[in-house]
């Protein structure tokens, strides 16, 4: 089986965030996925967020040459690819791009039945701005575009790596599993995805005309409806931009969408699954200081939500499931709510059957993320985590982890600062992705409150044996003799460099490279300790 | 003043020899209790993390002072609490099994120190003697 993920807009940005974040707790195992970027807003914070991640794990997993793993961390071997409509210079609106003005009065008038002016004119390098029924034309014609541009010799980067995507699709014939990630209340997800299965097979064919996406090939997509909000556009900016995307209509537009996927014969035969996420209430992205719209770019960094993990989750489903795929499904899940909060279990994500690996897998890392952070002094500046972990390992003559390099070893610290959390220079918390999604819900969320704490004192002090409610995945509750309370990092640096029975195992994990081995190592300790599942 | 009062029970050479057993037996005792003790601080020393804990330091200095503590404690006991036992025509032969007993209580110490160093190399007792850093 082969796994092609897509993910399109902002939205298509932070769910491929939350689902490098699954990717490195390990929920992958012995998988190679393919993962396609598309966005309109090169500039978009979202999207370069996303990418660094991406491009640190595979640093971190050793690049082009790595390969997969299993029952450790960062197991999954990731390739990427980044795709971008070319909208400046004389490319910069549809009219443009259209070269209406040098065309017939009927191309004009066939643009103004489906465009008003404003729509024609406004400039596209933020994205679409809620106007997907532009948005589906012009995704669908710069695929395929890239496409001709890749069979004329006449390829930018991005083409090359949109062809060299579609080439292993079209490879894997009816191994092909490809999930789409985005939006659909009014953004570049919501253009795309009705259009890009017919835009992927019309892009095939225009390189090899007797080339073809396999009909058994498996389409899945997440229907990630409205879940946050933004300041109205003020008649002024409305003015001098032309055309701005309002949050009063995402509703209205998310509406509008699944009634046309419920609908569309199209859509209903190409995509096997399409997962349904919605969210109660909207959360607002306006910003403390910002007095207008922002319509895209480097500003555009909005915080993680949990609709985004859930998404995440509806492609590890996807990828994972062997049933159900011979007809379209719309399939939902919904989670205890109750005195307008959300009560959120481990199996609220990932279904029954995995809910102990996944919890597993989560605390675990998480737990590595405070060792790291907190106990290994990551938090101060020059100062690796990872480094001074594997020092002990050097002190303490267990196998040979010294070798392991520092650049190697610092991505390891960048890369848990951004799942789990950091401090600034003064000290101050800074939320990562994990505690941001955990700010998204009002109710508990899956571990011990005290483990997002946002006041430094508390987190530092923080006993990660007890980041699980259950008593029984806790360790080292009390200290020596049953006095007082034990100390975790004691525990856990004394069964890492003793435990023979928690040594990586080149056999049943694949690992070979150092780097491998120290964090398979790591997680074999903490899976023994937390005693959620055997190794 | 011990021998005033008439408790000298060391007079004869044989009874010296016998004398000079016991000595050594009880350093190699006095080297075993110390080296227990230094095992126990060293357990109860937390590990640290960070770029520069101290924590093995601190193991491998606490070795060291208890070894001293062990050779003064040898010495002086046999010093003030054997000695005076000793007639005083024995005395100088005496204070060479002393200080015979004394080595044999740093030599316990420090050979079964290294031993479980060794032995116990990837724990807390492997800060007594760490291996030479690769570099």
């Amino acid at each position: 089986m082969s796994y092609f993920l897509i993910g399109i807009g902002g939205t298509g940005m932070r769910c491929i965030e939350a689902f490098t974040h699954l990717c490195a707790i390990g929920m992958f195992d012995n998988k190679e996925i393919n993962i396609l970027s598309i966005d309109t807003d090169t500039n978009n914070g979202n999207k370069g967020r996303s990418e660094q991640l991406i491009d640190r794990y595979l640093r971190i997993k050793g690049g082009t040459d790595a390969k997969p793993t299993a029952n450790t961390f960062f197991s999954a071997k990731l390739n990427i690819f980044k795709f971008a409509p070319e909208y400046s210079g004389n490319r910069g609106t549809y009219e443009l791009i259209s070269d209406l003005n040098l065309g017939t009065e009927e191309n004009k008038a066939l643009s103004d039945l489906f465009f008003g002016q404003d729509v024609q004119q406004f400039t596209l390098d933020h994205g679409y701005r809620a106007q997907t029924h532009l948005g589906s034309h012009l995704m669908y014609h710069c695929i395929v575009e890239a496409a001709k541009n890749v069979r004329d010799g006449r390829a930018r980067n991005e083409d090359k790596q949109l062809s060299e995507f579609l080439d292993k699709i079209y490879q894997e014939g009816e191994n092909a599993r490809v999930f789409i990630l985005g939006s659909i209340f009014g953004g570049t997800g919501a253009s795309s995805i009705p259009i890009i299965p017919r835009a992927l097979r019309d892009a095939i064919r225009i390189k090899d005309q007797n080339a073809e996406i396999h009909p058994n090939a498996k389409f899945g997509c997440s229907l990630l409806t409205e879940y946050f909000g933004f300041n109205s556009p003020d008649p002024s900016q409305i003015k001098s931009e032309k055309v701005i995307a309002d949050s009063n209509n995402f509703s209205r537009n998310s509406q509008a969408a699944l009634m046309f996927y419920q609908a569309d014969k199209t859509v209903k035969a190409t995509y096997k699954m399409m997962y349904h996420i919605g969210w109660p209430k909207k959360k607002d992205f306006s910003g403390p200081n910002s007095q207008s719209t922002v319509t895209g770019g480097g500003e555009q960094k909005n915080s993680c939500h949990v609709t985004e993990l859930l998404s995440a989750c509806a492609a590890y489903d996807f990828f994972n499931r062997n049933e159900g795929l011979d007809q379209n499904d719309i399939v939902f899940k919904s989670a205890d709510y109750s005195n307008d909060s959300f009560n959120f279990k481990f199996q609220d994500f990932i279904g029954e059957a995995k809910t102990k690996e996944f919890m597993n897998k989560m605390g675990s890392f998480l737990a590595f993320s405070h060792i790291i952070i907190n106990k290994e002094q990551g938090w101060k500046p020059e100062q690796s985590g990872a480094l001074n972990l594997v020092r002990k390992f050097e002190e303490f003559k267990t196998p040979d982890y010294i070798y392991l390099p520092s650049q190697e070893a610092k991505d390891i610290d960048e890369f848990v600062k951004s799942f789990a959390f950091s401090y600034d220079s003064k000290e101050n918390v800074i939320p990562g992705w994990l505690f941001q999604v955990r700010e998204s819900i009002d109710g508990p969320f899956l571990f011990q409150t005290d483990s997002f704490s946002t006041n430094t004192r508390q987190l530092r002090d923080f006993h990660f044996g007890k980041i699980f409610n259950e008593e029984e995945h806790q360790f080292a509750r009390k200290g020596k003799l049953g006095i007082g309370v034990g100390d975790p990092y004691q525990v856990f640096i004394d069964t890492i460099l003793k435990d023979t029975g928690v040594r990586p195992s080149a056999e049943k994990q694949k690992v070979e490279r150092l780097n491998e081995r120290f964090l398979a190592h790591t997680y074999n300790t903490l899976t023994k300790l937390f005693n959620i599942i055997s190794n | 003043m011990i021998a005033i009062l008439g408790l000298i029970t060391v007079r004869t050479p044989q009874q010296l020899s016998a004398l000079s057993l016991q000595t050594y037996i009880f350093g190699a005792i006095i080297g075993v209790i110390f080296l227990v003790m230094a095992a126990v601080i060293a357990t109860m020393i937390k590990f640290e993390g960070g770029s520069h804990p101290k924590d093995p330091r601190k193991r491998r200095s606490w070795f060291w002072i208890l070894v001293i503590v062990a050779l003064i404690v040898s010495f002086l006991y046999n010093m003030f609490g054997v000695a005076p036992t000793v007639s005083n025509n024995l005395q100088g032969d005496f204070m060479s099994a002393n200080v015979t007993g004394t080595l044999i209580a740093i030599a316990t110490y420090v050979i079964l120190g290294f031993l479980l160093s060794k032995m116990f190399s990837t724990g807390k007792l492997g800060n007594w003697f760490p291996s030479r850093k690769r570099k």
